[in-house]
């Protein structure tokens, strides 16, 4: 997390606890607070307030985002790749029939597949792999998961695209879990009840603060980071790259800027993520063994990828050179200790 | 006329990642066009057998499937994606 969000979420606690709703004087400072955090979430986006709507989580934000989208028995058509909170809602919610597109080996979608579709559910870019997406087909309704793009990737791949409703996911630009983040435009239709701005529930006033003060943050400081981790993954990839029996996924150019992922053959996921946390590397594996389900993750099987040590690296912001050195030094041994002889 | 193949792998009750790690040991002593009879029940198999054999340029003749146990028939490659 971010240290200027987490300053920010501390403050924001102490001042914001109360009911926005409330009458009394603490209720009021609350509302103005939650107020003052869409203003500003709503500046940093470069989209007026009323289009920037909380929730209590991103998983309520790209629900709401995605009922809010249609109106009845429309084909809603989904990439394979998109995230599983998106897959389940669309699973749940849709009332018109649900088309499944597939994608490459890099993970991006087939146009094909979304063609004709009376709505779209379409990430902007991949958050396990990386891989950005194309725009979806003019003119349709779009509901765009813009996790881990905000605070990453070129802002004009949010901006100037044609969506109609956005979700984002403060965590993944650096702030904490408890709220979500919803732009819309003009077409999307609230399926709830909406107050100050909050869909449903009892407004996070400190979470909102905190997503507020790290988007206020990266305006500065996020053009620069991307091009640190760009070059640190180019790095990253080319190293593992050299490594034999290893598979890098996702597009190697058009990707978000700080994420890689690849998959080492003959050993386990599970393993290779504790051998390197042990090392002092938090990385993650979409694979089966270290998943809670058992299952290989559903991105890695629509891309037909190899799906065995799996290791997925999320650079965090100001991260050092050095440690990226480190880690492109160890990780080598690190294939070896978890690797059997072949 | 069905000729038998070249080597029988029995990967049962054997987790991710031994039983590709199995196939990519046999294809090392084996040629190209052999065939490697697989047999495991990890449900890994089931996209890591097909993406190893893509990466190797093998094909995979038949997969069957009886209470879990999955068999591929594979043709070995050149080692190298086919074109």
């Amino acid at each position: 997390m971010l240290s200027a969000a987490r300053g920010a979420l501390e403050a924001a606690l102490a001042e914001g606890w109360a009911d926005p709703a409330a009458l009394h004087h603490a209720g009021r400072r609350a509302g103005l607070l939650l107020d003052a955090a869409r203003t500003s979430i709503a500046r940093s986006l470069g989209v007026r307030p009323e289009q920037v709507l909380l929730a209590d989580s991103p998983a309520a934000a790209a629900r709401a985002g995605i009922a809010g989208l249609v109106p009845e028995s429309t084909t809603i058509a989904a990439p394979a790749v998109e995230q599983a909170v998106v897959l389940d809602a669309l699973d749940s919610m849709a009332r018109g029939p649900v088309r499944i597109a597939d994608v490459d080996e890099l993970g991006r979608v087939r146009p094909d597949g979304l063609a004709g579709a009376g709505a779209v559910c379409l990430q902007l870019a991949n958050r396990e792999v990386g891989t950005i997406q194309p725009p979806a087909p003019d003119g349709i309704p779009w509901f765009a998961d813009a996790a881990h793009v905000v605070g990453h990737a070129d802002p004009a791949l949010w901006r100037e695209r044609d969506w109609t409703a956005l979700a984002v996911d403060p965590v993944s630009f650096g702030s904490c879990p408890g709220v979500g983040i919803l732009v819309v435009r003009r077409g999307w239709r609230p399926p709830e009840r909406v107050m100050r701005g909050w869909l449903g529930g009892m407004p996070n006033i400190a979470a909102a603060i905190a997503a507020a003060t790290a988007l206020e943050w990266l305006e500065g400081h996020g053009p620069a980071q991307a091009e640190r981790h760009r070059l640190h993954v180019d790095r990253i990839r080319a190293a593992v790259a050299g490594i034999a029996d290893v598979q890098v996924l996702g597009d190697p150019v058009d990707r978000l800027p700080h994420v890689v992922t690849f998959s080492v053959m003959y050993a386990s996921g599970e393993a290779l993520v504790t051998e390197l946390d042990r090392r002092g590397f938090a990385a993650a594996s979409g694979s089966a063994c270290a998943t809670e389900e058992a299952r290989p993750s559903h991105v890695l099987a629509a891309m037909g990828a190899y799906t065995g040590g799996n290791v997925r690296v999320c650079l965090p912001y100001d991260v050092e050179d050095a440690t990226v050195d480190r880690f492109i030094a160890e990780l080598p041994s690190a294939v070896d200790a978890v690797r059997g002889p072949l | 006329m069905s000729v038998g193949p070249n080597l029988r792998l029995d990967e049962r009750g054997r987790p991710c990642p031994a039983p590709v790690a199995a196939l990519a040991r046999a294809a090392k002593r084996l040629d190209p066009g052999d065939v490697v009879e697989l047999l495991a029940d990890d449900p890994g198999v089931d996209y890591d057998v097909p993406a190893w054999c893509r990466m190797r340029g093998a094909d995979i003749l038949s997969k069957t499937e009886t209470d879990g146990a999955r068999t591929f028939v594979i043709r070995l490659g050149t080692g190298t994606p086919a074109a």
